[in-house]
C-alpha cells in the first residue's frame, strides 16, 4: 500500500518534472504565434524569378498526361508536370480549419490554400494586388472603396462567388475573427450587383487593401453554404487551389486538388500533405531520406551544409521579421534617451548578424524590414561607435553605468544575440544579466511591464507597415502601450496617424521615413537583425517560392519525380 | 479474494488521484505564463484577450476554476483544448495508440535484450562476459534518448529502405515497422535496469535449494534454468519495470518527438509549451493513472508468477 503510493508518487512527480523542464526549456522549433513566428515567416522577392528561370532550364520532356490536359499549361509543352503528392514537413500542426479562429502562422499557411482573399501580397512583398477581386476604385474622400470581383471564380462545390459571399465573409470576419480588428475601419458593406462590393469606412483608411489581404478576411460561401458554422469548418468550402481532405491532429493534414480552381491548369500536384515533425534533425533526415519534399524551419547553422548535399536545396527567403532591443521606458534609467542612445551606439549589428545568423539575414537599421513597403534604406541610424557611446552615457543620469536585466525568450537564435550584446555593453559599465523565459511566455511578461530590457521583434501579416507601426508607437490606437515600452511621443503619434490617412504614395513614404528616422534618433527600439526564413527542399520540387509575409502559393509548385 | 484485493486497490487509487489532480492543476497554473497571450500572440488587441479569458473562465478565482475542473472530471469531462478547440478526451483518444504501442514494444525489446545478456552474465558470474554485460549496457543509460534516436535515424533509417525516417504509418504493419527504432531507443535506456536486476536475482535464485533439488532430480541444465531459475528470477524484474514506468513514460515524451510519433507525449509537450491547461491537466492525470494501473498490473503479474506473493 505504501509502496504503491510511493511508486505512484514517483511516477507523477517524474511526469511533472518533465513537463516543467519542457516548459522551462522551450525549444528551437517551438513557435509562438503568428507574429513572432520568426524563422518561418518568410519570403522572397527574387524567388519567383529565379525559380521560373530554373524550371525553364531543366524542363522535362512533355509527358502524355499533360498533352491531354490541353490548355492547362500556357508555358508550352515544356511546362510544369501535373500530378504527384507533395509532402511538406513542419514542426507543428494546424489548430483549426477556421480562418476566423486562426492566429498562428502554420495554421494560416495551410488555410491559405483552402480559402483566398480579395487582395493578396505580391511575390516581392512590395504591393497588394487584386486576387479574388479584379479591380478597385477609391472615392475622393478616401472613405468608399468599390471592388469588382474576378469573373469565373467558383467555390470548390461549384457555386460561383458573388458579392453576397464577400459581404457575408467580411462581416463575419469583423464580428467574429480574432484578427477582425484589422477590418474595424469598415462601417458598412453594400452589394449593388453580383460582382461589385462597396466598402464604406468610417474614416479615410490608407492600409485598407492590405488589411483586406489578411487571412481572416477569407472569402467563404454566404451562410456557410447552408450549413451550420460547425459543420462547415469540419469540411470547409473555399475558392482556394486545394480542398480539405483529411486531418489527423498531431500527424498530418492533407488537402487535395480543387478541380474548380479559377487559375487555369493549377494546382499542379494532386495533393499536399503537411506532416508534423517536431524535431529539427528529424525533419532534415526525412528530406534526405525522401520521406518529405519540403522542410521548413531548418536551423540556420545547418543550412549551408544541407545545401551541399546532393539533391537538396537549402536556403532562405527574405522575410519581414526584425528583432530589436526594446526598453521599458516607464522606469529609470531607460526613460532617459541618452541611455538608450548610448546602448544603440555600443551595439554592433554586423557582429550579431554574422555570429548568430550564420550569414542568413543581416544587420537591421530600421524597424521596418527591407522586404516591407516603405522601408527607408537611408534611415539615419546610430552607427556603432564606442566613443560616441561613452559621450552619450556621460550626458545621462547614469554616467558610470548601471546594471540591468535583459529578458529573452529561450529560442533560437535569441540567446547568442543577447550574449553578444551583453559583451558589447560591458565596456560602458553596463552590467547585463540575462533572464531567459519560455518563448511563449515572453509577451505575457512584457505586457505587464515586468522587465527592464527585452528581446522582441515583429513579423508582418500584411504588406503594410501600419499594423506594426501603430502597435509600436501609438500607445492608444495600437492598444499595446507602444509594444509595452510605454514610449509616448506626441510627434511620433501624429506621424503614425498621418500614415493611416494619407493615400498619396510619396507622401506616405515620407511619413514612414520620418517615423523610422525618429525611432533611430530616440531609440525606444534598437533594431538588431533582419531574419530570413529558412527552407530546404528536394530537387524534385519545382516552382517553390515564399513571399515576405510567408505565403507559399503551393498551387505553383510541381513535382519532377 | 483476488477480486476483493483488486477492488480495494482501485479504491485506494482515489485519494492518490485526487492528490495528483490538485498538484497538477495548481502547478500548471502557477508556472508563469498566460495562455491568452501565448495563443493569441502579442498583436492580439486587449478586447480579444479579455474575451478569451472570459470564455475559458480565467477571469475567475483559481479555486473556482479548480472546482469546475473537478466537477467536469467527475462527469468524465477533461475540458476543452484551448489550442485545438475540441474536447480534451477526444484529442487524447486518438493519441493513445502510438504511446501504448511504443511502451509495449519498448518493454518487449527491453526483455529481448535483457534475457540472454542477464543469463550469460549470471552463469559466468565475475568472469569476462559478466563484466562486459554489466558495463556496456550502462552506456545506454548515459546516452540521452533524443541523441540515440537521431543516431538510429541517421545511421539505420536512412540506410535501410524499409524503415521510415520517423512518422507513424497508416496501416498496422507500417505502424509496427515505424515502432522498431523508437522502441529500440527506449529499450536501450531501460535495458540497463532490467539486465542488472535480472542478473542479480538469477544469481541468487540459482543458488537456492530448489535449484539444487531440480539438478539432483537429473533435470537438464536448460530446463533448470528456464523453468526454475528464470521463472523465479523474473519476478523482481517485473517490479523493476513497473516502478520504472514513470521514467519510461517520461522517456517516450522525448522519443515521440524525435520520431514524429503522434502520441500522448508529443501532445503533452505541445500543450505545456502552449499553456493549454485542460490538455496538460488531462494528460498528467492520464499518465498518473497509467503509472498507478501498471503498478497494480505488475503486482498481479508478480502474484501469478510467484505463489508466495499474497494478494492481500
Amino acid at each position: 500500500m505504501s509502496l504503491l503510493r510511493k511508486k505512484a508518487a514517483l511516477g507523477v512527480s517524474l511526469i511533472l518534472v518533465l513537463s516543467l523542464i519542457a516548459a522551462a526549456c522551450g525549444d528551437d522549433a517551438e513557435e509562438e504565434t503568428a507574429t513572432t513566428a520568426a524563422a518561418e515567416v518568410t519570403t522572397t522577392a527574387a524567388a519567383p524569378a529565379t525559380t521560373a528561370a530554373a524550371s525553364a532550364d531543366e524542363e522535362p520532356a512533355p509527358d502524355d498526361d499533360m498533352a491531354e490536359d490541353d490548355g492547362m499549361m500556357e508555358e508550352d509543352a515544356a511546362g510544369p508536370k501535373r500530378g504527384g503528392d507533395l509532402i511538406f514537413a513542419r514542426h507543428r500542426d494546424n489548430t483549426t480549419l477556421d480562418p476566423g479562429a486562426a492566429v498562428e502562422t502554420d495554421t494560416i499557411y495551410v488555410l491559405d490554400h483552402i480559402f483566398e482573399t480579395l487582395f493578396a501580397t505580391s511575390a516581392d512583398g512590395a504591393s497588394v494586388d487584386p486576387w479574388l477581386a479584379s479591380e478597385f476604385e477609391v472615392s475622393d474622400d478616401g472613405k468608399s472603396w468599390t471592388v469588382t470581383l474576378r469573373e469565373g471564380v467558383e467555390f470548390s462545390n461549384g457555386q460561383p462567388m458573388t458579392s453576397a459571399d464577400v459581404k457575408f465573409s467580411i462581416q463575419r470576419a469583423i464580428d467574429e475573427a480574432a484578427f477582425g480588428f484589422l477590418l474595424s475601419a469598415i462601417e458598412s458593406i453594400e452589394t449593388p450587383d453580383d460582382m461589385t462590393v462597396v466598402f464604406n469606412t468610417s474614416f479615410p483608411w490608407a492600409p485598407f487593401l492590405a488589411d483586406l489581404s489578411v487571412w481572416a478576411a477569407a472569402i467563404m460561401p454566404a451562410d456557410y453554404a447552408g450549413m451550420s458554422a460547425e459543420e462547415f469548418f469540419e469540411n470547409p468550402i473555399g475558392t482556394g487551389p486545394f480542398l480539405f481532405d483529411e486531418w489527423v491532429p498531431g500527424e498530418y493534414i492533407r488537402l487535395v486538388r480543387n478541380d474548380n480552381y479559377w487559375q487555369e491548369g493549377k494546382p499542379y500536384v494532386d495533393s499536399v500533405t503537411w506532416t508534423q515533425v517536431p524535431d529539427d534533425n528529424t525533419r532534415i533526415l526525412q528530406l534526405e531520406g525522401g520521406q518529405a519534399h519540403i522542410a521548413q524551419n531548418v536551423p540556420l547553422n545547418l543550412l549551408d551544409s544541407l545545401n551541399e548535399k546532393e539533391g537538396i536545396t537549402a536556403t532562405t527567403f527574405p522575410a519581414t521579421t526584425v528583432y530589436w532591443v526594446s526598453f521599458n521606458t516607464t522606469i529609470e534609467p531607460f526613460n532617459d534617451r541618452h541611455v538608450r542612445r548610448a546602448i544603440a551606439y555600443a551595439i554592433e549589428q554586423d557582429a550579431i548578424a554574422n555570429a548568430a545568423l550564420f550569414g542568413h539575414g543581416g544587420p537591421a537599421c530600421s524597424v521596418i524590414s527591407p522586404a516591407v513597403p516603405y522601408h527607408d534604406p537611408d534611415t539615419p541610424c546610430l552607427e556603432s561607435n564606442m566613443d560616441l557611446a561613452r559621450a552619450e552615457l556621460a550626458q545621462s543620469s547614469v554616467p558610470d553605468g548601471f546594471s540591468a536585466e535583459y529578458l529573452v525568450g529561450d529560442q533560437s537564435p535569441n540567446l547568442p544575440i543577447v550574449e553578444i550584446i551583453q559583451g558589447q555593453l560591458a565596456p560602458l559599465g553596463i552590467d547585463i544579466s540575462i533572464r531567459t523565459i519560455d518563448p511563449g511566455q515572453l509577451y505575457s511578461t512584457i505586457f505587464v511591464f515586468d522587465y527592464e530590457i527585452a528581446f522582441t521583434g515583429w513579423t508582418m501579416d500584411i504588406p503594410d507597415p501600419d499594423q506594426k507601426i501603430s502597435f509600436m508607437f501609438d500607445p492608444e490606437l495600437g492598444g499595446g502601450d507602444s509594444y509595452s515600452t510605454g514610449y509616448n511621443n506626441p510627434e511620433m503619434i501624429e506621424l503614425v496617424r498621418a500614415g493611416q490617412t494619407t493615400f498619396e504614395n510619396a507622401d506616405r513614404a515620407q511619413i514612414y521615413a520620418d517615423i523610422q528616422a525618429l525611432n533611430a534618433e530616440e531609440v525606444p527600439f534598437i533594431p538588431l537583425v533582419v531574419l530570413d526564413a529558412p527552407f530546404a527542399w528536394s530537387d524534385s520540387v519545382k516552382g517553390l517560392w515564399v513571399n515576405p509575409v510567408g505565403k507559399r502559393h503551393l498551387e505553383d509548385v510541381w513535382l519532377d519525380e | 479474494m483476488a477480486l476483493r484485493y483488486f477492488l480495494r486497490r482501485l479504491l485506494r487509487m482515489i485519494p492518490v488521484i485526487l492528490g495528483m489532480t490538485i498538484i497538477v492543476f495548481f502547478m500548471i497554473h502557477l508556472v508563469p505564463g498566460d495562455p491568452a497571450r501565448t495563443l493569441l500572440g502579442p498583436r492580439a488587441p486587449a478586447e480579444v484577450i479579455e474575451a478569451f479569458n472570459l470564455r475559458w473562465g480565467f477571469d475567475r478565482p483559481l479555486h473556482e476554476q479548480f472546482l469546475s475542473f473537478l466537477g467536469g472530471l467527475l462527469q468524465g469531462d477533461l475540458g476543452t483544448s484551448m489550442s485545438y478547440n475540441v474536447p480534451t478526451t477526444e484529442l487524447v483518444t486518438g493519441r493513445f495508440t502510438p504511446t501504448l504501442l511504443l511502451l509495449a514494444i519498448s518493454g518487449l525489446f527491453a526483455m529481448v535484450i535483457s534475457l540472454p545478456l542477464a543469463v550469460v552474465a549470471a552463469l559466468r558470474e565475475e568472469r569476462t562476459p559478466d563484466h562486459v554485460v554489466r558495463v556496456i549496457p550502462m552506456v545506454g543509460l548515459g546516452l540521452p534518448a533524443f541523441w540515440v534516436g537521431i543516431l538510429l535515424l541517421t545511421f539505420v533509417a536512412l540506410r535501410v529502405e524499409w524503415l521510415p525516417v520517423g512518422g507513424y504509418g497508416a496501416t498496422w504493419p507500417d505502424r509496427l515497422i515505424a515502432m522498431i527504432l523508437p522502441g529500440l531507443t527506449v529499450a536501450i535506456g531501460i535495458a540497463p535496469f532490467t539486465i542488472r536486476s535480472l542478473r542479480s536475482s538469477l544469481i541468487e535464485v540459482m543458488e537456492a535449494d530448489y535449484i539444487a533439488t531440480a539438478r539432483a532430480k537429473g533435470l537438464a541444465g536448460v530446463r533448470v534454468l528456464w523453468a526454475h531459475g528464470l521463472r523465479n528470477a523474473v519476478i523482481p524484474t517485473v517490479t523493476v519495470l513497473g516502478v520504472n514506468l514513470g521514467w519510461l513514460v517520461g522517456n517516450t515524451l522525448i522519443v515521440e518527438k524525435v520520431f514524429a510519433l503522434p502520441g500522448l507525449g508529443a501532445l503533452m509537450i505541445d500543450a505545456v509549451l502552449e499553456r493549454d491547461f485542460p490538455v496538460v491537466q488531462g494528460l498528467a492525470l492520464i499518465f498518473g493513472l497509467l503509472v498507478v494501473l501498471v503498478n497494480l498490473l505488475a503486482d498481479v503479474v508478480r502474484a501469478s508468477l510467484d505463489p508466495r506473493v499474497q494478494l492481500s
